[in-house]
């Protein structure tokens, strides 16, 4: 198994880059895209106030006004995925409760378990209340091989309650959306592996990223307090 | 008999008319895309050296414009730059457009359309029925055209390239009608503006095992020129580079994009 590794270079590139041509891009860091620091909270762009919400009637109709998206929320992606029961399931339906996101794929054998894990004594690690509001969601990187069967044979295997576990397959476009919004950064390998950021991704009720942790086997006490006052709101 | 054959040489005529009429139409509907051959691509970095295996694909032949995005806006509001959500877009979003809906004395029609970040390029692509190119295909399509029979990059590209990248921004203003195609019938893929791919983020994705044995570095930095499979492709470095200092959300005066589709 093979673990991400953003290189120095990398950072050195954006100078590089932007040194070639003379321009820089352009806009802020939003919230979703801030470079994952081991531990980063992100308080301001949860609690913004959103000027774009009330444009997106078209694709949220459905919505009342009182109740339309923030700007930054990534309830506004639209795809269509399948849990491991085989239902169709919008990104949207985790509205209302916070959740706990990770991408990953079943057939990988080391970094993802611990991922797992992870997310679980992140959720252990929660006060009571907010933990049984938490949704988990794992979704994988993995189309062609993660079918909604293979995800819920996998579910069994590690013994995830599928009452609060929900596991979902996309498709690929969906699943590059999805990561792109996340910062989850992902690769397939020749030999059909994936080489793929370790990352836990919070939303606070209305789909916004408001905690990341990344790297594997970190402790998470820090981690759940700080959940806490950002999701607990 | 005389009347008819003024009736066959008059519909005749008039059928040469339509035809005439008509196939401009047809071509600039055909025309739009080009199909790029299937074939072996070797990353210009030294990866385990394999080449990967290309299927043939469509791409566009020229970069998407401002006219053509403009008419996707008007035809999906929610991707106005006063509506596109900043999870979506960051906040240069078409800013050199007159206005929500007009393109501007900054924003000629025929210009390749920037200041669109990775979620507004595939939206316009998927609106289409199409789809951005991944990287190995973009660099596929952008190489073919301009090696000579040993598959290196020949000489006036390899300095028609470096050329153009050091030209900057200044690259986009030129109409994309007024650049002479590559072999492949491509217009501008190294002449114009940067271009978005579908997987920009691929190349700083790297494994911790390339990590340990140094070759993370040899993607990026300058000694990986001693290792590449064409020392001379040096722009090749540039848009990796470039592209991996993206994030999908970014929208910046010089980068634009054009569409792929698969071959049914």
């Amino acid at each position: 198994m093979k673990t991400l590794i953003l290189p120095a270079a990398a950072a050195t590139l954006l100078l590089f880059g932007a040194a070639c041509k003379g321009e820089t891009p352009s806009g802020g860091s939003h919230a979703a895209h801030v470079t994952p620091a081991t531990r980063t909270t992100i308080p301001t762009e949860a609690t913004r106030g959103d000027a774009h919400a009330h444009h997106h009637q078209g694709e949220h109709a459905a919505l009342p006004a009182a109740q339309a998206l923030a700007g930054n929320s990534i309830f506004h992606l639209t795809g269509t995925w399948q849990t491991q029961g085989g239902s169709p399931f919008s990104l949207s339906d985790l509205r209302g409760k916070p959740a706990i996101v990770v991408m990953l794929y079943t057939s990988c054998t080391t970094a993802c378990p611990l991922l797992i894990n992870d997310a679980r004594r992140l959720e252990q690690a929660l006060p009571e209340d907010l933990r049984g509001d938490m949704q988990i969601v794992l979704a994988s990187i993995d189309p062609q091989v993660d079918t909604p069967e293979r995800l819920a044979e996998f579910a069994g295997k590690m013994r995830l309650d599928t009452d609060r576990w929900t596991l979902l397959h996309g498709q690929s476009g969906d699943v590059r959306e999805l990561a792109a919004v996340l910062g989850v950064q992902y690769r397939r390998n020749a030999d059909g592996s994936y080489t793929h950021s370790n990352l836990i991704t919070v939303l606070d009720a209305e789909g916004r990223i408001v905690h990341r942790v990344e790297g594997l086997s970190k402790p998470m006490e820090a981690e759940a307090a700080a959940i806490a006052g950002l999701v607990g709101n | 008999m005389r009347t008819s054959a003024i009736h066959i040489i008059a519909t005749a005529i008039m059928l040469l008319g339509l035809l005439q009429a008509a196939a401009p139409e047809a071509r600039a509907e055909t025309d739009d895309m080009v199909t790029v051959p299937a074939g072996d691509f070797l990353p210009f970095y030294a990866d385990g050296n394999s080449a990967q295996s290309v299927p043939a694909f469509r791409l566009d032949r020229y970069p998407v414009t401002n006219a053509q995005f403009l008419a996707f806006i008007q035809a999906t509001p929610r991707w106005r730059r006063d509506a596109a959500p900043p999870i979506f877009v960051d906040k240069g979003y078409l800013r050199q457009w007159g206005s929500e809906t007009q393109l501007g004395s900054e924003a000629p029609a025929n210009h390749p359309v920037t200041r669109v970040s990775w979620f507004a390029a595939r939206a316009y692509c998927r609106a289409q029925g199409k789809r951005l190119p991944t990287q190995t295909e973009w660099e596929y399509a952008g190489r073919w055209g301009n090696t000579s029979a040993d598959g290196l990059l020949t000489a006036e590209a390899v300095e028609r390239q470096i050329r153009n990248y050091a030209n900057g921004s200044r690259r986009v203003e030129k109409d994309v009608t007024t650049i002479a195609p590559d072999k492949l019938g491509l217009v501008g893929m190294h002449e114009l503006v940067w271009e978005w791919v579908e997987d920009f983020e691929a190349s700083s994705v790297v494994g911790g095992d390339r990590g340990k044995d140094g070759k993370t570095e040899a993607l990026f930095c300058g000694g990986a020129v001693l290792a590449a499979t064409d020392s001379r492709d040096y722009a090749a470095f540039m848009r990796y580079a470039f592209r991996s200092s993206l994030q999908p959300t970014h929208t910046l005066p010089s980068l634009g994009f054009r569409c792929a589709a698969d071959i049914q």
